[in-house]
């Protein structure tokens, strides 16, 4: 699948797979395509997301509050601790005995094991050192990727496409990031494509 | 002692903002924890019947609840 990729289209990928590790998340997501990505801001295409105000560090705190909603979050830490509950222990304990991320990401298992494609299904793997699994969307987002290079005539698929890619109209997690952000996906696509046109 | 003192005079907080907010967050926390031990005991090859035992609900209840999850 990564043939065509550049050196640096490759290093959003493992860096996508270290901020998912950094996060305890047991699988590959879009959002973590998204970060890989701005971290590497010389890379084509990512100045626009700079410029729109979208960078590593804003990216990774907006994630933080959007994937926050589903996880207990600050503020539920402080509410635990007037009743003298420390959360980060809780936590910690917890994620030693099923795992990290087990009472963040809580495991929808049995009933949809045999639904392959459901984020829960990735927890089976959440011990497994080594790839993270991608998913569905992410996986959808890296071969629009590839599409997106086609219909430019590029040879190779780069940053500037892999971000194209995650610009899914059919809406993903880095979208939802996007917006929470300020920028709607099809802003940044164009002026992506804008950017990339004064480039040539 | 003293953050023993500290903790519950927070619990007993005359402040029923404070003192909801902890108990909803509480009641989360135990959702959570909960589905994580009855998903652990189904793959431990728990009955309902056992795992709403120790609970102390019926295994129905327990069932209901987590079954379909």
């Amino acid at each position: 699948m990564f043939e065509r990729f550049t050196q640096t289209a490759r290093q959003v990928v493992v860096r996508a797979q270290e901020e998912a590790r950094a996060l305890g998340h047991p699988w590959l997501g879009t959002e973590h395509l998204l970060l890989g990505i701005l971290a590497q801001p010389e890379a084509p295409g990512v100045s626009t997301l700079t410029e729109l105000g979208v960078n590593l560090d804003s990216a990774r705190a907006a994630l933080g509050q959007l994937v926050g909603r589903r996880g207990l979050g600050e503020s539920d830490a402080d509410a635990l601790r007037t009743l003298g509950i420390d959360l980060d222990e809780v936590r910690r304990r917890v994620d030693a005995s099923f795992g990290p991320g087990a009472l963040d990401y809580p495991v929808r298992s049995r009933a949809r094991r045999w639904l392959p494609w459901r984020r829960g299904q990735c927890v089976a793997t959440r011990d497994v050192i080594g790839y993270l699994p991608f998913m569905p969307r992410a996986k959808r987002a890296l071969e629009r990727a590839g599409r997106e290079a086609v219909a430019r005539g590029d040879g190779h698929i780069g940053v500037e496409h892999v971000l194209l890619g995650l610009l899914d109209p059919k809406g993903n997690l880095a979208v939802e990031l996007l917006r929470h952000l300020g920028p709607d996906a099809e802003v940044v696509r164009t002026r992506v494509l804008a950017d990339l046109g004064k480039a040539a | 002692m003293s953050e023993a003192i500290d903790a519950a005079a927070a619990a007993t907080s005359q402040d029923p903002r404070v003192g909801l907010r902890a108990v909803a967050v509480l009641r989360q926390l135990v959702e959570r924890l909960e589905a994580l031990q009855v998903d652990s005991a189904r793959r431990y090859g728990w009955s309902w019947e056992e795992i709403g035992q120790a609970l102390g609900v019926s295994k129905q209840a327990v069932h209901k609840k987590h079954g379909r999850r």
